[in-house]
């Protein structure tokens, strides 16, 4: 009798008008969605859309404000990832947490090992128990390797093998593929398939609409954390995603841009430039132009970053610079040679965060004015004190340690460093990552600023907003390589969003209207 | 002209104190006031003449703050003051005519130890105090093995003369050495370029290099600084013994980290004052000699010890809340 139920009509689990919020910033708005049994549902959202949030509360790891959850009919409000386990809930994270030096059984049974007498670990037991457990997910790996032996494909897979080892009826998956290759990820999505053939209820957050497209028996989209699609296999088609993601006003932070650069030379020219982590790769950027990078996360715009800013320098192709060759070989003769690299992660790659606001600001500012390598200590306390002004910045003194100041204004600690001279090429990485929204706009501003002094700006960003605003021309990566390129003209969220996840040679989809 | 007194007032406003300097100081004029309590006596003299002792370790210090400075730890300092004590006795042989070549071999000694601190931290990327660690540990063997335990030569009288002789009269040699010391790393640190790219460097190594800084090659630098200080220590000790012996200068590791943390060299790095951790090494020098009034056993020093670093970070945290 049951077997002929239709999967909709039992929900294992179901959530209705779940909203939460971080201090005033509201991340999940009345949010309601079921699960049912054998299905797997994709969760789709920009960065920052309160996808992540909303697993959390689903596995136990936050509680909603408002909403309720329920499971197979009954109250579920789960105080702890614990207790969600116990009933029936586990959830495979995003970043892995394999230990490398334990080994696969290990890892999957941390804090579950088969004790003996003595509480000491049964290691065969312990083995065979896992052995089993992977042969039953079809999973091809030795319970004895090492974790720091795998790969990004087998790491994610002992990540599922564990969230699996506890027998879950729904497995919430937090983008399982987003560090692997399609063809790694197609193994992930093959065990996915299997899963639900199991009758496992699966949950899974995913960027590439590709494998949400063949996987998924439906989906959901959250935006600015409201739910603003819920469909079916079938009922809806990538572009639908896609509206359903990004489909916002621009608003009007972005400063004005000039219509064209047809007379303006080159300030950089790559042609074929690569190294081991990058495939040769060729884009030119005109004085006073902005370049605007798309991609999905680690589709190698960093590398690219890496290799201009000359930490990781081009290894084969040519360089230009202002129509002459040169290279880039390293961090110190890109920075001769006028190409600034702002990191995306500021406080590693960035920042003393233990030393003063004065001493990150002023490297470039006084190395270039020493005589006899001493420091031009007049020339440090004017730059230092003229650049706080210039790019107010709040902080109690100069003398204030860099690492306690806000997110927004350390960011612009490593632009007045950077911009003590004005550079020929900027690259800007992520420059509005985890800034507060008056910044982003300073930063715009600061942008058009150098563009209007002739400056080239390569802007690599996963905020498609930014890069509409600011740019000129953009080039999506896909895969590490160039996969379009598209004036700005044809700029649209969509648009970029479709060449973003799909390669150069591959049929773009029909729109639907 | 302008220029150059608003440079002199910059120079100025870099060399005042700072608020951690200060607490050390206050900390020694209480100690000094405590020991005259005691002993019924404390002149100048007496004070220079504690300074002249306390000179090896004050050096020594100097070299583990600048380490602290680059948010690292240098536990190798007392074994290569010891290496420093050991190579020199035997390169003078008992002879002035081989001051050059033993002064000159001792250093050299010295430096490579530094390098290969530097090296072990930089190039294989071994945790600072580790690093420094296996080192110590290396020397100490074999300064053993190479000695057979009983080490041979001798410092001749006439070299003693750097820790017990005094200029004019008036200051003792190993103080102004002291002194020299100070401004020489106070000047690096604070006034040049290689002490800024040091500082970035010790800060944060993976954001130094991405600014163009040769960040390993600073570091490899600053243990090399640490090394020779540590060495500079070990020759003034041994003008002080008159004789090299074995494990000599252990207790100088400890005393180095425990005198820059009571000057006020803080373990996240960052910070350095030289002054602070000089009078952090008086303190230190100066709670033995009251000890010793007090006739209380030598080794109460430790408990006091202890109790003196604790006092200091509690102060310097209480203010620190109170900001």
């Amino acid at each position: 009798m049951t077997t002929a139920l239709d999967n909709r009509s039992v929900p294992v689990l179901e959530a209705s008008g779940i909203s939460r919020a971080f201090g005033q910033n509201r991340v999940l708005r009345d949010v309601s969605f079921s699960i049912g049994r054998n299905e797997i549902l994709a969760l789709v959202g920009e960065n920052g859309a309160g996808k992540s949030t909303l697993m959390n509360i689903i596995s136990g790891g936050l509680p909603q404000d408002e909403g309720r959850l329920s499971l197979d009919g009954a109250e579920y409000a789960p105080a702890s990832p614990l207790e969600a386990m116990r009933r029936g809930v586990a959830i495979a994270h995003q970043e892995t947490a394999i230990i490398p030096d334990l080994t696969v059984a290990e890892n999957i049974f941390f804090g579950r090992e088969p004790r003996g007498p003595l509480g000491l670990i049964r290691q065969q037991a312990l083995h065979r128990s896992c052995a089993g457990l992977l042969d039953d997910l079809g999973f091809s790996v030795s319970p004895k390797r090492l974790g720091s032996d795998l790969s990004a494909a087998e790491l994610q897979m002992v990540e599922i093998a564990r969230a699996m080892s506890l027998e879950p009826r729904v497995l919430v998956l937090d983008e399982p593929t987003a560090s692997l290759s399609s063809k790694a990820a197609e193994t992930v999505v093959d065990l996915m398939q299997r899963l639900k053939a199991r009758g496992t209820s699966i949950v899974f957050i995913s960027h590439r609409l590709g494998e949400i497209m063949d996987a998924a028996d439906r989906a959901i989209v959250l935006k600015d954390g409201a739910l603003t699609l819920d469909a079916a296999a079938g009922e809806f088609s990538r572009d639908d995603l896609i509206q359903a993601m990004v489909g916002r006003k621009l608003s009007n932070i972005f400063p004005e841009r000039p219509s064209s650069f047809e007379d303006t030379a080159p300030a950089i020219r790559l042609q074929d430039a690569g190294n081991a982590e990058l495939p040769p790769v060729s884009l030119s950027v005109r004085k006073g132009e902005v370049l605007g990078v798309a991609g999905l996360e680690g589709q190698g715009q960093h590398e690219l970053a890496a290799a201009l800013s000359g930490a990781r320098p081009f290894r084969s192709g040519t360089v230009e610079i202002d129509g002459k060759p040169t290279n880039l070989s390293s961090v110190a003769r890109a920075i001769a040679l006028g190409v600034a690299s702002i990191p995306d992660d500021r406080k590693r790659d960035g920042l003393a965060l233990t030393l003063p606001v004065r001493t990150n600001m002023s490297l470039f500012a006084i190395g270039r004015e020493s005589a006899f390598g001493l420091l031009p200590l007049a020339t440090e306390k004017r730059f230092t004190e003229e650049a706080r002004d210039r790019f107010a910045i709040k902080a109690a003194s100069l003398e204030q340690p860099v690492g306690e100041l806000s997110g927004g204004n350390q960011q612009k600690v490593v632009f007045a460093r950077w911009l003590a001279h004005t550079p020929k090429i900027l690259v800007l990485a992520e420059p509005t990552k985890g800034v507060d929204i008056e910044t982003k706009s300073e930063i715009y501003r600061l942008v058009s600023e150098l563009t209007g002094k002739g400056v080239a700006v390569i802007l690599i960003s996963s905020d498609l907003l930014e890069l509409i605003g600011l740019s000129d021309r953009i080039v999506t990566v896909y895969e590490r390589r160039i996969s379009a390129e598209i004036a700005r003209a044809d700029f649209s969220e969509e648009h970029i969003m479709r060449c973003a996840t799909r390669h150069a040679d591959e049929p773009a989809e029909v729109v639907h209207a | 002209m302008q220029t150059s007194v608003q440079s002199a007032v910059l120079v100025l406003e870099k060399l005042r104190p700072s608020p951690a300097t200060l607490r050390a100081f206050g900390l020694l004029v209480v100690l000094l006031c405590v020991l005259f309590v005691a002993s019924g006596q404390v002149s100048g003299h007496q004070i220079l003449d504690n300074m002249r002792q306390a000179a090896p370790l004050g050096i020594i210090t100097l070299g583990q703050a600048l380490i602290l400075m680059m948010g690292r730890l240098d536990l190798s300092v007392g074994a290569t003051a010891g290496l420093a004590n050991v190579v020199l006795a035997m390169t003078f042989a008992g002879n002035m005519d081989n001051m050059a070549y033993a002064l000159s071999v001792t250093l050299g000694c010295g430096a490579l130890v530094g390098v290969a601190n530097g090296l072990l931290v930089v190039a294989l990327r071994i945790p600072a105090f580790l690093a420094t660690l296996a080192t110590s540990l290396v020397l100490t063997g074999t300064t053993l093995v190479v000695t057979g335990g009983s080490p041979r030569g001798s410092i001749p009288a006439e070299f003693r003369v750097i820790t017990e002789g005094w200029f004019l009269g008036v200051l003792p040699y190993s103080v102004i050495l002291w002194l020299a010391a100070i401004a020489g790393l106070t000047t690096l640190v604070h006034f040049t370029m290689p002490g800024r790219r040091m500082l970035l460097a010790g800060a944060n190594a993976r954001a130094a290099r991405l600014n163009g800084i040769a960040a390993g090659r600073m570091i490899v630098i600053s243990f090399v600084l640490s090394s020779l200080a540590a060495t500079i220590g070990g020759i003034l000790l041994s003008a002080i013994t008159g004789m090299a012996s074995i494990g000599i200068a252990d207790a100088y590791t400890v005393d180095s980290i425990a005198a820059a943390v009571i000057g006020g060299a803080v373990f996240g790095g960052g910070v350095f004052l030289a002054a602070g951790v000089s009078i952090g090494a008086l303190i230190l020098f100066f709670v033995q000699s009251l000890l010793y009034v007090v006739s209380l056993p030598p080794a109460t020093r430790f408990i006091v010890q202890g109790g003196i670093i604790v006092l200091a970070l509690a102060l310097a945290n209480i203010r620190r809340k109170s900001d």
